[in-house]
């Protein structure tokens, strides 16, 4: 990092003020190679990647008003991966660092807390480190949208935080509130241990799954979001037998600004949309992908995303917000977090889309995933990315049931497409 | 690969042994090759029972006749007292609380039992206004004055909407409902505190008490319902919200008794609470606490 420290990006604010053992904030993206990774040659692409990321190179402090980034100096390590995923980033075992490197076997993974990047940017530093590996293990790969060159210097809008940037832009021309659909359903169970979490994959042909959305007239997104959609309409209904008690179902969905906004930023830059389902109501299949359709083609029109970007700008620039020493705002914060964040939605649905990678790399990159971080309050939340021929979707809980991920796997199932399941670590010795 | 016989999906045999969404045994070649019958596990059957279900109309017929068995035993109740007391001496005197005690006990049990059609908040309104009633009128029987059935009528009120918070729908949300109680709640110890001779109890004790309970509640209601899924969060608050009550009450009560700011029982509490909520934020924060341990001493 130039800089000796940095703000906390828009969006990366709350997360050290909420973020616990149970909430970690973490998401983890992981790559299957064809050849069994050396865990020091490994560490050695780490140390050299890294000069091409210096915006990753930080620690977390506490200042009076707000956290911020200070640069950090401490060694790196590799991890081996053999403990459950997306654990809480804890400084001490971590070096400090926000993020952490983790091999086994043939993969190779980094999982990374929100505070310094979301998914794209995660999986761009994750890509180019895989590419450095190879390089030194006498592969030669080029780069891609996906693949930094490391001998590139570091661009200044890496560094931007787009989100404070185009809030303050566009705070007179788009300053009007969004409606959201509050106090949503969540799924009724038990949190399980804090040192658990369940992560459930489904494997199916993308070819197969674009066809089947397209019958529908749909994406992708739209179709996995009504897929789960429906799949916990139908758990609300099975779990809260009187129908005046019933509530919305909703699904956050996050919005990659990058292409859209031309930002070059290698921090936060997603926003979220809440397609939702009301109570009370029967859906078709069909009636909740035209709902879902509908919601996106709206929700994601420049004008609508602006304004969201002033929203979220405008609640940071808040007197009594700013004003708020960080003891205070860290009791406060978790407490408004679940009012006005998690009580909006029901579940996650992330999917970062189709990943290509140069053609040398894809020759030893055999498989790709992408799992979110635990959340006590919805308990369930869905990744999904797609890499070659196939989409990986991914569901992480930290309930006992796989409720969610049974119907919405058994749904895709009765539409014709071929799942393949598979369980985080298996359950065979 | 084998398919999942309940969900259709396949799943890998030499990585799992149970489908991972429903748990059905998914078994390799080998393994069904050599599986003998001993091996499936056979549901118990399960015996069917006729429950006898109670129709309707014959609890209907059972309410209606529990109603009018009352009455009547009411009836010859009052009837028989009345003419003893008015045989007696051509007067009524002597029966006139106890003819209101079974009218009132009538009123009151009746109505449940004459129609179940009628929602818990009207019973609880109904058999509110006639308790008010019942007392105002045997306070003036007793002593032709309204004395005690002041404060037996506002306790009865106070009851009231307490419980008609609790059951109505119409008023939706914790703390709001929460806050009526806490203005009921300063209500009644206004009037209550109206009838003493020394009326600053309301100022100085009860008001402050009663605010002091009403932040605490609210904030105790916000952590759990946030920190619904981590249980030592929740002890915690409630924990430090206990020790803040007790110390805040010991400090009211003795400003109000002695005239000084000083802690009379409340420090017991805090040496009980305290290292136990720092032992409960201790096991909630336990990772960190132990990681930051093993680098500082080298544990």
């Amino acid at each position: 990092m130039n800089k000796a420290w940095m703000k906390l990006d828009n969006a990366a604010k709350i997360y050290p003020l909420v973020e616990s053992d149970f909430l970690t904030t973490v998401f983890r993206f992981r790559i299957t190679l064809d050849i069994t990774v050396n865990p020091e040659v490994l560490l050695t692409a780490l140390n050299k990647v890294i000069r091409r990321f210096p915006y990753y190179k930080v620690t977390l402090k506490k200042g009076f008003f707000w956290f911020y980034l200070e640069k950090n100096e401490n060694e790196f390590q590799v991890y081996e991966d053999n403990e459950i995923p997306c654990r809480r980033m804890i400084k001490t075992e971590t070096s400090g660092y926000l993020f952490r490197v983790l091999y086994q076997k043939k993969t190779i993974a980094v999982e990374f807390n929100h505070i310094i990047a979301d998914g794209s940017a995660c999986l761009i530093f994750l890509n180019t480190l895989v590419a450095e590996y190879l390089r030194l293990e006498g592969i030669d790969v080029g780069i891609n949208e996906w693949v930094k060159d490391l001998n590139a210097p570091v661009n200044d809008n890496e560094y931007e935080d787009s989100h404070s940037l185009l809030g303050k832009k566009y705070f007179k021309t788009h300053n009007k509130k969004i409606p959201d659909v509050k106090d949503v359903f969540h799924i009724k169970d038990h949190v399980i241990s804090r040192d658990l979490y369940l992560v459930t994959n489904g494997i199916c042909d993308s070819n197969e799954l674009y066809h089947t959305a397209k019958k529908y007239n749909s994406s992708i997104t739209e179709f996995l979001t009504a897929l789960y959609l429906e799949s916990l309409f139908e758990i609300q209904l099975e779990q809260v037998k009187k129908k005046r008690k019933h509530k919305p179902v909703s699904i956050q969905v996050p919005i990659n600004m990058r292409r859209k906004l031309n930002s070059e930023s290698m921090r936060n830059f997603s926003l979220f949309i809440t397609p939702y389902l009301l109570p009370n109501s029967n859906y078709s299949f069909a009636e909740i992908i035209k709902i879902v359709a509908k919601y996106f083609a709206e929700k994601t029109e420049l004008d609508n995303l602006l304004s969201l970007i002033v929203q979220n700008y405008k609640t940071e620039r808040a007197i009594f917000v700013r004003i708020l020493p960080l003891f205070l705002k860290s009791l406060v914060t978790p407490l408004i977090y679940k009012a006005v964040g998690a009580d909006t939605y029901s579940g996650t649905l992330s999917n970062i889309g189709l990943i290509k990678l140069p053609t040398e790399l894809e020759k030893h990159v055999k498989r790709l995933d992408f799992t979110l971080g635990p959340c006590p309050i919805t308990k369930s939340l869905c990744a999904v990315v797609g890499y070659k021929d196939k989409i990986f979707i991914s569901f992480g809980r930290n309930i006992k049931a796989a409720s969610v991920e049974r119907k919405f796997f058994r749904k895709m199932v009765q539409l014709g497409i071929k799942v393949t399941i598979e369980k985080y670590g298996g359950d065979r010795e | 690969m084998k398919y999942c016989m309940k969900c259709g999906v396949l799943i890998d045999e030499n990585k799992h042994r149970n489908c991972p969404l429903c748990s059905t045994i998914i078994l390799k070649d080998e393994e069904i090759e050599t599986l003998k019958i001993e091996d499936i596990f056979v549901l118990p059957k399960v015996k069917k029972t006729n429950h006898k279900v109670k129709n309707n109309k014959e609890i209907i017929n059972l309410h209606g006749l529990g109603y009018y068995i009352i009455l009547i035993i009411a009836f010859i109740g009052m009837f028989t007292l009345f003419i003893i007391d008015l045989a007696s001496g051509f007067n009524i005197t002597w029966s006139k609380i106890p003819l209101l005690s079974i009218l009132y006990g009538f009123l009151l049990v009746s109505l449940p039992l004459k129609s179940n059609k009628k929602s818990l908040f009207f019973y609880a309104t109904f058999d509110s206004l006639i308790s008010c009633i019942y007392f105002i009128v045997l306070n003036h029987f007793i002593s032709a004055e309204f004395t005690w059935a002041y404060y037996v009528s506002l306790s009865i009120i106070l009851a009231w909407v307490y419980l008609s918070l609790t059951l109505s729908n119409k008023i939706k949300g914790f703390i709001i409902k929460f806050s009526f109680s806490f203005i009921a709640t300063a209500i009644f110890v206004l009037l209550i505190t109206l009838g003493f001779n020394n009326q600053s109890a309301f100022a100085v004790l009860a008001l402050p008490i009663n605010a002091l309970v009403f932040i605490l509640t609210i904030i105790g209601y916000l952590f759990i319902k946030t920190y619904i899924y981590n249980w030592f969060i929740i002890i915690s608050t409630l924990s430090i919200n206990i020790s803040i009550l007790c110390l805040g009450i010991d400090l009211l009560v003795q400003k109000y008794v002695n005239g000084i700011v000083a802690l009379k029982w409340s420090y017991i509490v805090l040496i009980v609470l305290i290292p136990f909520t720092i032992f409960m934020l201790y096991l909630d924060n336990r990772y960190k606490v132990h990681s930051y341990l093993m680098k500082k001493f080298h544990i």
